[in-house]
C-alpha cells in the first residue's frame, strides 16, 4: 500500500481569516509539562495576556493528554477572569460574547519517539544521510542495516575516488557518532533485527539516481520480507527514500502487504544530499503515528485549524521565518532544553553559494538546520543523558566536589520525578550542568551540520537573536544562570541578544506562522517572551589577562562608563529592560566582534550586558580542582 | 492555585486489577471466573524461532526460476532436520548435491530459489501473578486478574516478577537491611528492610535464595549489582538514601508473615509502569483504587518526594496564596505540610505526591 505524503485521517476545525483572528491561545504538551498561553489582539497588534502551566497527563493514572489541557486551560480562565470551556470542557471556538478564543494551535513533544530502523548501502554516505534527517525529528534509531556496497557509480575502484574520500570527509557527523553498524550482516540477521525491534518504519536508502540497483532491490527485498514477517498490527511501515529510478520497482515489490512511503532520493549523486523530504517525512511520522495517537489527543486535534506539528517542527518554521522577517545578516537560533529532549533550530543567512554536498541550504541560500537530541534531556532524559554523556562531563560543570553517586543520584531520581524541582543549591546546579551538556551535545551536532553543508567552514556564524525555553532555562531562579548555561554551551561569537520563552509560545508561534504569519508577527511583539540582554563575545588568540577590547558605553539615562576587558574574563554590566545605550567597541587587534561600523545600539535586559571574553573554543582546564575553581569564578562573576 | 498532584498507591485493602498477556499471541488455558494462584499458568504461547534461509539456487547452481522447480517444500509445511529440499546431480549425473533442513521449523515462504524457514521457538508460559479470580479472558492474548489485598507501589525496581513470605528484618523504617540479619529463614521469603541494602546484602539474600527485597531506598552504587539479582527489588522512595515512609512500612509489617506478590518491573514512560507489592487479602470486598483526579488540599496525607525530606509524610496545612522562595532563590507555588511531632515545612507543590 502506497501512502500519499498527505495523508491525514484527522479532521481539523475550520480555517479563521486572519481579520477574524481577536484571539488566540497557544498549547504546547510537553514530556512533563502543558503550557498554555493567551494572546489578545488590541489596536497595535496582539498582546500577551495570561499563561498557565501543569503537570502533562498523557501517563498513568491519567492517560489522557487533553486533562492537562482543559486544567491549564482552566487555570487560565482563574485568571482571565472569562470562560473558555463549555459545560462539557469543550473549548469555545471562535470566540463569542467574550467566550472562547478564535484560534487554537497546538504543539507537542509528549509522543514516544518514532522507532526505526535505517537500512542502505554505504554506512558513511546514504545511511549517515538518512541518519542526518532523522535527527531533525523526535527519533530513535533502533538499528541500522548497512550493505557497505559502494555505489557502482563512482565506487573507489572507478575514477570517483576523490570524490568519495571528500564526502567521507564531510560527514563529521557520523564519525562523531559511530553509526549502530549493521554491515555485514547476513539476511537472517536483518530479519532478526526487524522482528525483534519491530520498529515503526524500517528507512530504506542506497543508490545515486540511475545507480545501484540490484543491490538496492535485494535490500529492499529482505527488508520487506521482515516486515512481512511481524505481526500485521504491529508491522513496520517502509519509506524509500533511495534510487529514483527503481520507484516503480520498488512499489511492485513490496506489494500490498505492506505500508510504503516513497520520498526523493536523500542522495541523488554522490556528492549531493536532499534530505528535504526525508525530514519532513520523519517529521509527519512522528506525527501521525505518535503524537495523534496519545491518549485523549483527538478531543484536541478537534479545536485546532493547523496540523498539529511538533514542537521541533514548530521550532524549525519559527527560526526560518525570523531570519526572513529580521534579515538582518545574522543567523537565528532557537533553543529548547525539555524534560525528554533537547532541540536546536537555526536559520543562517545565505554565506557562499551552498556546496554541492549541503545539508539543506534551500534555493535562496538560507541554511536550515532542526536538530532533536531525543532522549537528551533534563527530566525524563535525565537518565539517558547521564549514560550518554558520563558523570564526568556532566560533573566538571559544578563548582564543588559532588559526593559519590551523588550526580547519579541527583539524575536518575529526575528521570523518575520530572516535574520536581531542586530545593538546595547544589541539586540545582547538577540539573544546570546536565543542561549545559545536552546543549552542548545538540548544539555540536548542529555545527557539524553547518560545516557539512559548507560555506561556512570553520567559521562561527554570528547568531541575532538566540531564543531560548525549556523548564531548567526559564525556571532557574536567576536569570543570569540561564544565560551563563546558554553562554556555556552554545558559545556565540560577536553580539548577540538572548531571549528567554518563559511561557513555552515560541513553538506555537511557529506553527502560528504557518498558516497565520500576520498573526505570527504580531504575537511575536505580545511580550511573550523575555529579554535576558546583549551579549558580546570576542574571538581570536590572546593570552590569559591581556586586555582583548575596550569598551565605552553610554547610557541612555545615566551617563557612560569605559572598561577593559581581559581575556579569560567574564564581566556583567547593568542594563535594565527597556533601557538603551550605545556601545563602541574597541578590540585589540586579532580579536575580532564581528563586522561592526562605529557605536553599536544594544539593549537591556533581566540580566544587562554581559562581556564573555574567555574565548571560542571554550576550555575547561583539565585539572579538576582548577575547573572547579573556575567553574565557581565564573559563577561568581554572573552573579549566579 | 488548583494543582493535582500525581498519586502512590498506598492501600491496606482494595480491589487490584492486572492485565497479564503474552508477548505473542497464544493460548489462553483458563476461563473467565477461574480461581488462580500466583505461580498458575494462565496462557502459554511459542515464541518464534529464528529465520533461516536456504539459498537452493546458489547450491544446486540453478538459476532461481529452476531451483524453484525442484524446491519440495511448500509454506506452512512442518520439516524435521536432515529432510531434503532440494536435489540435483551434477558431474554427468555421477554426484548427487543435496540441500537439506538444517533444523526442524516450519518452511515459511519458497521463491527466488530460496526456502524462508522458521525454526521451532521456544515455549512460554505466562503466569497469574496475583492470586485471584480470572476477571476477563484477553483471546490469545491473556487475561485480566483480579485480587483483593494490600497495594504498595513502589517508585524504583528492578528484576520480574516472585512470590513469597514477607519478612521483616528491620525493627524502624530508618535502618539498613544488613547482610548479617540475612539468615537461612529468609530462604524463599521476600524481605522487607529499612533505608537501604549494600552488595553484601544483596550477595547474602541470593545465596539464601530469597524470592525479593522491598526497601526505602536503591544506592546508584548497588543499583547494576541489583540488577544481576535473579529476584526483584523493590524501592519504595527511589534511588538514594531516603528511608521507607512510616505509613508504607506499618503496612508492610503488619503484613508480616502473609505472602506476596513483588514486581519490580519499573518503565518510567509510554504505558508506564510502577514497581509493586501486592498482599492478597481474605476479603470478600473491597472498592477499587479511589480516582487520582483529586486536587491538593488541606488535611490529605502527601509524602515528600525530592530534597532533605524526601519520603516523609504527612498532612496539607494550608495552600499559602502566594508562592514562596525555597534555598536556591526560586520562587514556586506550595504547599505548608506537618510532619510527625508537629514539625511544619513549605514544600513545592513539585515535590508532593498524594499517598493513599
Amino acid at each position: 500500500m502506497v501512502v500519499s505524503s498527505q495523508a491525514s485521517a484527522q479532521t481539523y476545525a475550520q480555517e479563521p481569516s486572519p481579520e477574524a483572528i481577536g484571539s488566540i491561545l497557544v498549547v504546547d504538551c510537553g514530556s512533563s509539562f502543558t503550557r498554555v498561553s493567551l494572546l489578545e489582539r488590541v489596536e497595535s497588534g496582539y498582546c500577551f495576556v495570561a499563561h498557565a502551566m501543569v503537570p502533562t497527563t498523557a501517563e498513568p493514572p491519567w492517560s489522557d493528554v487533553s486533562l492537562g489541557v482543559r486544567r491549564a486551560i482552566e487555570q487560565l480562565v482563574g485568571i482571565i477572569k472569562r470562560p473558555l470551556l463549555d459545560e462539557r470542557a469543550t473549548l469555545y471556538l471562535p470566540e463569542n460574547r467574550g467566550k472562547g478564543v478564535d484560534l487554537f494551535v497546538l504543539t507537542c513533544s509528549a509522543g514516544q519517539p518514532l522507532q526505526v530502523v535505517l537500512a542502505g548501502l554505504v554506512n558513511q554516505i546514504s545511511l549517515s544521510s538518512l541518519q542526518r534527517a532523522a535527527a531533525s525529528s523526535y527519533v530513535n534509531v533502533l538499528g541500522v542495516i548497512a550493505r557497505d556496497f559502494v555505489d557502482e557509480n563512482g565506487g573507489p575502484e572507478k575514477d570517483d575516488s576523490e570524490t568519495i574520500r571528500r564526502i567521507l570527509s564531510d560527514v563529521s557527523l557520523a564519525e562523531a557518532e559511530p553509526l549502530k553498524t549493521g554491515a555485514g550482516l547476513s539476511d537472517e540477521d536483518k530479519i532478526a533485527l526487524i522482528r525483534q525491534h519491530r520498529p515503526d518504519i524500517v528507512w530504506v536508502s542506497g543508490g545515486t539516481d540511475g545507480g545501484s540497483s540490484e543491490p538496492v532491490r535485494d535490500l529492499v527485498e529482505t527488508v520487506a520480507l521482515a516486515c512481512t514477517l511481524v505481526d500485521g498490527s504491529v508491522r513496520p511501515a517502509i519509506v524509500y527514500a533511495g534510487n529514483a529510478e527503481l520507484r516503480s520497482e520498488i512499489v511492485e515489490l513490496i506489494g500490498e502487504e505492506v505500508e510504503l512511503k516513497v520520498v526523493d532520493n536523500v542522495r541523488p549523486t554522490l556528492d549531493t544530499e536532499n534530505l528535504a523530504t526525508a525530514r519532513s517525512a520523519f517529521q509527519q511520522a512522528y506525527v501521525e503515528r505518535k503524537i495523534q495517537h496519545l491518549p485523549g489527543m483527538a478531543d484536541l486535534v478537534g479545536w485546532t485549524s493547523a496540523p498539529i506539528l511538533s514542537t521541533a517542527q514548530a521550532l524549525g518554521y519559527l527560526v526560518l521565518y525570523l531570519e526572513r522577517l529580521y534579515a538582518s545578516g545574522k543567523g537565528v537560533l532557537c533553543a529548547d532544553v525539555g524534560s525528554a529532549n533537547t532541540v536546536i533550530a537555526t536559520s543562517l543567512p545565505p554565506r557562499t553559494p551552498t556546496k554541492a554536498a549541503g545539508v539543506s541550504g534551500d534555493s535562496t541560500g538560507i541554511l536550515h538546520t532542526l536538530q532533536v537530541g531525543t532522549g537528551l534531556g533534563v527530566g525524563y532524559g535525565a537518565p539517558g543523558l547521564l549514560e550518554r554523556i558520563g558523570v564526568e562531563r556532566i560533573g566538571r560543570w559544578l563548582p564543588f566536589d559532588p559526593e559519590p553517586g551523588e550526580v547519579e543520584r541527583v539524575l536518575l531520581s529526575k528521570g523518575v520525578r520530572p516535574i520536581s524541582v531542586p530545593e538546595d543549591r547544589r541539586e540545582l546546579l547538577i540539573e544546570q550542568a546536565a543542561a549545559r551538556e545536552a546543549l552542548r551535545t545538540v548544539m555540536e551536532k548542529t555545527r557539524e551540520m553547518w560545516r557539512a553543508a559548507g560555506g561556512w567552514g570553520r567559521t562561527i556564524p554570528t547568531l541575532e537573536p538566540i531564543i531560548a525555553g525549556g523548564g531548567v532555562l526559564v525556571h532557574a531562579p536567576r536569570p543570569s544562570q540561564a544565560v551563563l548555561m546558554l553562554l556555556d554551551a552554545i558559545e556565540p561569537v560577536g553580539i548577540t541578544t538572548f531571549v528567554l520563552d518563559p511561557h513555552g509560545v515560541a513553538a506555537a508561534l511557529g506553527a502560528t506562522a504557518v498558516t497565520q504569519p500576520f498573526a505570527a508577527v504580531q504575537a511575536l511583539d505580545a511580550g511573550a517572551f523575555l529579554s535576558l540582554g546583549t551579549v558580546v563575545a570576542p574571538v581570536g588568540r590572546a593570552r590569559p589577562g591581556d586586555v582583548v577590547l575596550r569598551v565605552k558605553i553610554e547610557f541612555e539615562h545615566d551617563g557612560g562608563l569605559e572598561i577593559e576587558v581581559k581575556s579569560g574574563s567574564l564581566e556583567m554590566l547593568p542594563l535594565r529592560p527597556g533601557e538603551k545605550a550605545v556601545m563602541e567597541l574597541k578590540p585589540r587587534r586579532g580579536i575580532s566582534v564581528g563586522k561592526i561600523r562605529g557605536p553599536v545600539e544594544v539593549h537591556g535586559g533581566a540580566v544587562g550586558l554581559v562581556i564573555d571574553a574567555r574565548g571560542r573554543p571554550l576550555r575547561l582546564p583539565p585539572d579538576l580542582d582548577a575547573c572547579r575553581r573556575l567553574v565557581q569564578q565564573w559563577l561568581w562573576e554572573m552573579g549566579a | 492555585m488548583v494543582y493535582y498532584p500525581s498519586v502512590t498507591r498506598l492501600l491496606p485493602l482494595t480491589t487490584v486489577r492486572r492485565e497479564r498477556v503474552l508477548p505473542v499471541e497464544g493460548e489462553v488455558l483458563v476461563s473467565a471466573g477461574a480461581r488462580v494462584e500466583s505461580m498458575s499458568v494462565v496462557a502459554r504461547a511459542k515464541v518464534p524461532g529464528r529465520y533461516v534461509i536456504l539459498n537452493v539456487a546458489q547450491a544446486l547452481r540453478l538459476a532461481p526460476d529452476a531451483a524453484d522447480k525442484r524446491i519440495a517444500l511448500r509454506p506452512g509445511q512442518s520439516v524435521n532436520a536432515g529432510q531434503v529440499v532440494a536435489n540435483r546431480r551434477i558431474a554427468l549425473g555421477l554426484v548427487p548435491r543435496v540441500v537439506r533442513v538444517p533444523q526442524a521449523g516450519v518452511v515459511v515462504a519458497v521463491g527466488g530459489g530460496r526456502v524462508l524457514l522458521e525454526t521451532a521457538g521456544q515455549p512460554v508460559e505466562l503466569r497469574a501473578f496475583l492470586p485471584g479470580r480470572v476477571e476477563n479472558v484477553l483471546p490469545r492474548r491473556g487475561v485480566l486478574v483480579e485480587t483483593i489485598g494490600a497495594l504498595i507501589q513502589g517508585v524504583w525496581g528492578v528484576g520480574g516478577e516472585s512470590f513469597g513470605v514477607l519478612k521483616v528484618l528491620v525493627e524502624q523504617p530508618d535502618e539498613p537491611l544488613r547482610a548479617r540479619s540475612i539468615d537461612v529463614s529468609c530462604h524463599g521469603a521476600v524481605l522487607v528492610g529499612g533505608t537501604t541494602v549494600d552488595q553484601d546484602g544483596l550477595q547474602q539474600a541470593l545465596e539464601l535464595q530469597v524470592k525479593g527485597i522491598i526497601i526505602g531506598s536503591l544506592s546508584p552504587a548497588t543499583l547494576e549489582t541489583a540488577r544481576g539479582m535473579p529476584f526483584p527489588v523493590v524501592a519504595t522512595e527511589g534511588l538514594g538514601q531516603a528511608a521507607m515512609a512510616q505509613p508504607v512500612f506499618q503496612l508492610l509489617r503488619t503484613n508480616e508473615g502473609r505472602e506476596a506478590a513483588i514486581s519490580g518491573r519499573t518503565q518510567l514512560r509510554w504505558g508506564a509502569v510502577r514497581p509493586e507489592v501486592v498482599i492478597p487479602l481474605p476479603a470478600r470486598s473491597a472498592s477499587l483504587p479511589p480516582s487520582p483526579d483529586t486536587p491538593l488540599a488541606a488535611g490529605l496525607q502527601v509524602r515528600v518526594v525530592r530534597g532533605p525530606l524526601t519520603g516523609a509524610v504527612g498532612k496539607v496545612e494550608r495552600m499559602p496564596s502566594q508562592p514562596s522562595t525555597l534555598e536556591t532563590g526560586a520562587r514556586v507555588w506550595g504547599a505548608v505540610v506537618t510532619f510527625a511531632e508537629g514539625e511544619q515545612r513549605f514544600i513545592p507543590n513539585f515535590n508532593l505526591e498524594l499517598l493513599g
